[in-house]
Order: C-alpha cells, then structure tokens, then sequence
C-alpha cells in the first residue's frame, strides 16, 4: 500500500496518472461476496434480534408476574387467617361473658343486646348471631351495611358440629365457608356453654365478598373465590369472571397444582386454594391485567430503533467517505 | 517513617466503616415465635369475662372514624382514598342474592346508626320462614371443616411450588388422606436456623418379634423369621410378613435446611403378607446424640396417623417413639393400611438444634 499524505489516496486510480478502475478488469465476485447477499444477512440478524429481544422481555415479565400472583395468592390465605383470628376471638368473648348463656336459655333479647352489642361494637366482625342449639336466632347483631338477620339456622351444618365437639380439646370452635341466601359468609362459630352443656351457639360471620375485598387491598390483585364445581361466588374483580372448568375446581380443592389461566382475554389469574381452618373450602383465583406482551413489544420497538440508528450511523459514515472521495 | 504515617492512615480509613458499623445498634428482626398470627381453636379463655359496658360502643366509632385514610397513609406507596376505612371492602357477590327484609324485628340502633341490634321481644307470629342453612337449591356447599376434636394439619393454598419441588418459598410437602388430599404449607424460612434431619430408610425397619399367631419375621435383626402363610413377600422396604411401600424412593426421609415450623412426611402402605392376624406396632430408635432426641421443647415431633382419618392434633416428640413399641393397628392377612409419619420441628426451637442431625431407625414389630 503506498502511503501518501493524503490519507484518502490509496487506491491506484486515487493517483494522478493511475490507471482508471473502469480500464481495469473486474476480479471474479463470488456469491458470498456480493453486497444484496450481505445486506439479506445483516436484515435478518436485525430482525432475529428484534424478535429475540421482544420475546426475552415478554418471557421475563410475564414471569414477574406468575411471580407476584403466586405470591398475592400466598399473601391472601395468609391474611385470611387474621380475619379468622379476628372472628375466633369475637366468638371467645360472646361465648365467655358472664350471663350470655343464662340470657339465651331464659330467651332473654335485652339482656343479650347490653352484653353481645357492646362485644360485637369492638370487634371488626360484622354479623354476629345468637342461636339456640335448634338453629332459632335469638339475637343477631348487624353492622351497617350488613346483611339483615334471618330467624333460623336451622340444619346448618357448622351448628350442629360445633354443639356436638363442644366438650372436645377445641371447644366446638370452627371456621367455615358457608353460602347463605344473603351471599357466601366465613363463618366462625363456638358453642356456648352453661353448666357444662351446650345451650347454643354464637356465629360470628363477614361477607366473603368483604373478606376478598379487604385481602385484596392488603394484596393488591384482583381476587375470586370460585366453590368446589369450580362457579365464581365472590370476587373483587370488576368483571364477571368466568367459571373454572368443573375437574379442575376438583383437583385444585383435592390438593393439585396451581392452575394458570386468561379470564376475561387478558388477565392472567393463577387458580389456588382458599383455606379456611387449615383446609380447603373454595378456589382461590387471584389475577392481574397481563400486559407483558406490551413490554415485550416496547422493548422490541426500542431494539429497532437502536439498531436502524446504528446502520443511520454507519451509513453516514460510509456516505462521508464516499463523498469525500468523489470530491478528491 | 513517612511511609508508616501513611500506611497508619489509610489503615485507619479503611477501617473506619467496620469501627461504624460495629458500633450501630443491632437491627431488629421478627422473633418466629412471636410474630405469626396463631389461630387458636384449642384453648379457651381463662375464665369467663365480665360484660362491657354499653360506652364502647360510641369509643368504637369514634375510633374507627379515627382509622379513615386522614392524608398519605400508604407511605407513598399508593394512593389513600381519603376519609376511607382501610377495612372497607371492595368485594362483591357474584351470586347477585339481592337485599333480604329482616326476619327478625328491629330492637335496638346504636353507635349513632353503625350497629343494629335485632331480637324477638314477644314470641313470633306467623308462618315460620325457612332456614338459611347454607344449603339452598343450587347451592355447591364448601367441605364441611374437619370432623373430629383435633386441629387439622396445615395446608397448604399458594405456598411452595407444586408437585413437591421447592422454589425461594420453601419447599412443600404434600400428604394424601383418605377420599381428599391436604397439602401443607410450610413457614418461610426464618433466622434461626435447622437441623438437618435424615431418618433411616424402611429397610433398616426391624421387626423385633413375632407374634404367636405368626405374623412378620424379621431379616433386619429384630424378630423371629416364622411366616406361617401368605406370600411372606417383602415389600419395597419391608421384610417378610409386613410388606411397606414407601412414597418416597427408597424409603428414606431426608430433611435438611429446614426451619423452626418445617416438617416433612412419608406415607408408608404397609399390608400383611403373612397368613395371620397380628398387631402392628412401631417404635423409633437411634443414637439421641443430639438435641432433636430430647424430650423437651427442642425435641423433634414425629406423628403417625392413619391417612384415611384425621391427623393428630399435636404431635408427641421423637423421645416418646423410643420408649417402646406403640401399638398401631390389627392387620388381617392380606389388609392394607396407609401410615403417615410426619417429623416436625417445633416453632419454638433454639438455636441449640443448629446443625444438627439425627438417623431414626423405624422398628416394625409385628404381634
């Protein structure tokens, strides 16, 4: 290569009196030479990472958020104990003042009113009914807002549990999920006790739909509860979600795997267990606006813009030389 | 001498962080013991309590107006709905039930309209209306709760990953009993560290006599050899006469990493293979050259149970299966029975059970 001053002057016909590159013959061009091939190669490592990139982000958001809904989910059973605990403990109290057992055997709705309102008052539970062991309310309490009372429990299955283990290591206390005319209810019970026998019973009860909804401020997702056939019964969703496929409510509620699926077309809803009193008693979806096939395509659309601002940047380069050239 | 100056001098700057954060007070952690929130079914309160008086009700309303979002209760991490109560739900039925009139006259309204008391004040008159039992036409009920007096075992909703695997989370046991399967959750993992526990294989299962009506000899050093009838085949871990099969490969437990509150499980399938009735019975045995075997509040929990009923309430500790054989059940020839053994470390355990490991041998006896 001759060196010159100038840096540009390296060709033979860059020379004055060089030969001219039209005089020259032109060298034999093989295909992996030719420039359109080049180009093809370059537009497709371009587009393949466009795509790979758009994909890798889609995949890790998506992710992410399998991620946090599995963990919203967790979260949810999780607070569901609390407002167990809060419900236990309003039954201990109603069932352990002194005088609510005599008041509901001698049918006695004043007395009760001056000793379970008050109980009910400071306590964050809702409803509170007073029953006798044939399932006739002697005496509800009511938040505002709250469903209004009904005269008879009758043939609940809770009640009946709950006075027949009244004696055992746990008192006849237990928690269900029960769905009343008025909606479905957590339900805490306990039996109340006077002289060793069980004279009925004091339900502690909230809304499921108000269970979900407070959860699903603590959790920040959308939460249903769907029964054991797998139809939604409460949810804090503001769409009709739809029902979970009738085997799987089954398998989930028996103890399978969590479940993924799209409700309403774009949210993503991991399908769990509701537990109430350690086991089982509905399934538990929680879910979220899925909008990582956004993300994916924003990071598809920045990769593009990068990479055409580096074949702009390239080019103009190439073009100033070029120029350059032809000016010389 | 420059030098030294110098070399003291950035000696002494690089120390100066560790001298700093030396002296920063310790930083708070949760104390596994105390934080969880417990649900208590068992114990009732000492004693009974005296009634409130009727104040409360108002000191609860004005409390509770009290708890509405005032300014950036959230800390910045969301938007607080002004004057709204954070228990304030945003839930709704999707049965759409509608409003229902009260069946109950309206007796009292208290806490300036927030509470309403209702209650019969002369006997009801009129047609009795139906029950709202939970159990209406068109209604899937959930499970009934557990039967029984003890707590059922924990479960598992969200936690852990399934089919068994472990993630970040934990990892996750799942036992199957009887028509249903439980799962259990267990805790996250906590500060204070966990023994790794590795209990022997059923094939180290020894069956230590024999009974006279002939049931399962022992090869693993324990019992007799008589087999009177039956196949006397030996199961994947079992010996002649008491055939077991285990749910985990060869037999053996492995519980390692774990934490206070973490437990693991096998499910044995043990059937007479003998040609006679006999009781079975199991006893553990090892070394007790550790913590876990105690018979004390650091002790290891081992429950057995039969799957097709409820587990146990609480578990006895691992000393109690030492001293001696725990009759079980009577098997038939040819009958099967599912046990579950479970070993649990207590929540309550120190740091005295680090690190530290125990080999239980599971004896089988056959009477």
């Amino acid at each position: 290569m001759a060196v010159t001053e100038d840096p540009w002057l390296t060709w033979p016909e860059d020379f004055p009196g060089g030969e001219s590159r039209a005089s020259r013959p032109e060298p034999p061009r093989h295909w992996y030479m030719r420039r359109e091939l080049h180009l093809l190669i370059g537009i497709a490592v371009a587009v393949l990472t466009v795509y790979l990139a758009g994909q890798r982000a889609y995949a890790g958001a998506r992710a992410t958020l399998d991620e946090r809904l599995v963990q919203s989910g967790a979260g949810a059973d999780a607070a569901l104990i609390g407002i167990e605990s809060e419900q236990l403990s309003a039954v201990r109290a109603v069932a352990f003042t002194q005088g609510v057992g005599e008041a509901l055997v001698k049918h006695d709705g004043p007395t009760l009113n001056r000793l379970v309102t008050p109980l009910q008052a400071n306590s964050t539970v809702p409803m509170i009914d007073i029953v006798e062991p044939d399932g006739r309310v002697v005496f509800a309490v009511r938040s505002k807002g709250a469903p209004a009372p009904v005269a008879s429990r009758a043939g609940l299955h809770a009640l009946s549990q709950s006075l027949r283990e009244a004696r055992g290591t746990r008192g006849g206390r237990l928690s269900e999920i029960v769905i009343y005319r008025s909606g479905p209810t957590l339900l805490t019970i306990s039996p109340i006790v006077v002289g060793g026998a069980a004279v009925g019973a004091v339900l502690a009860m909230s809304p499921l739909a108000d269970v979900l909804g407070r959860i699903s401020q603590e959790v920040n997702v959308e939460l249903t509860a769907y029964d054991a056939i797998g139809d939604p019964i409460a949810t804090t969703a503001s769409f009709n979600p739809k029902p979970v496929d009738s085997s799987t409510a089954q398998a989930l509620m028996g103890g399978g795997a969590i479940v993924t699926r799209y409700n309403r077309t774009d949210h993503r809803e991991k399908l769990g267990r509701l537990i109430v009193d350690h086991q089982p008693d509905a399934v538990l979806g929680v879910s979220l606006e899925d909008d990582s096939n956004v993300v994916g395509r924003m990071v598809s659309i920045d990769v593009a813009i990068g990479l055409l601002c580096t074949a702009l940047i390239f080019a103009s380069f190439w073009a100033r030389v070029v120029l350059a050239r032809r000016l010389e | 001498m420059k030098r030294l100056a110098v070399l003291a001098v950035v000696l002494g700057a690089l120390a100066a962080p560790a001298l700093a954060h030396a002296a920063a007070p310790p930083i708070a952690r949760p104390d596994p013991v105390l934080y969880p929130v417990r649900l208590d079914y068992t114990n009732p309160l000492p004693g009974s309590l005296a009634p409130l008086a009727q104040g409360v009700i108002m000191a609860f309303v004005r409390d509770e107006a009290d708890l509405a979002y005032a300014r950036d209760d959230l800390g910045g991490f969301g938007q607080a709905r002004i004057g709204v109560i954070p228990l304030t739900s945003g839930g709704r039925d999707v049965l759409l039930p509608g409003k229902h009139a009260t069946q109950i006259p309206l007796f009292k309204v208290s806490g300036g309209g927030t509470i309403s008391s209702f209650t019969f004040t002369s006997p009801p008159t009129g047609p009795t209306p139906p029950p709202d039992n939970g159990s209406g036409p068109g209604i899937t009920p959930p499970p009934p709760p557990s039967p029984g007096e003890n707590v059922p075992p924990a479960n598992q909703g969200f936690g852990g990953t399934p089919g068994g695997g472990s993630s970040g989370g934990g990892s996750t046991t799942t036992t199957t009993g009887g028509g249903g399967t439980t799962t259990r959750k267990l805790p996250p993992p906590t500060t204070t560290t966990a023994p790794p526990v590795t209990t022997a294989p059923s094939t180290t299962t020894t069956i230590a006599a024999s009974g006279a009506g002939g049931g399962g000899g022992g090869s693993g050093g324990g019992g007799g050899s008589a087999c009177s009838g039956g196949s006397c085949s030996p199961g994947a871990c079992g010996t002649p006469g008491i055939s077991i099969t285990s749910t985990i490969p060869s037999c053996t437990i492995v519980f390692g990493n774990g934490g206070p509150g973490d437990s693991t499980s096998e499910i044995l399938t043990i059937t007479n293979t003998s040609g006679s009735p006999y009781t079975l019975s199991l006893r553990a045995s090892g070394p007790h050259n550790s913590s876990l075997w105690q018979n004390g509040p650091d002790g290891l929990l081992m429950g057995v149970w039969d799957v097709s009923g409820p587990a146990p309430g609480s578990f006895p500790t691992l000393f109690s299966w030492t001293t001696g054989y725990w009759p079980l059940t009577t098997l038939n020839p040819g009958q099967t029975v599912q046990y579950e053994i479970e070993l649990f470390l207590p929540t309550t355990v120190g740091n005295a059970d680090q690190n530290k490991a125990a080999v239980i041998d599971f004896d089988w006896m056959a009477s």
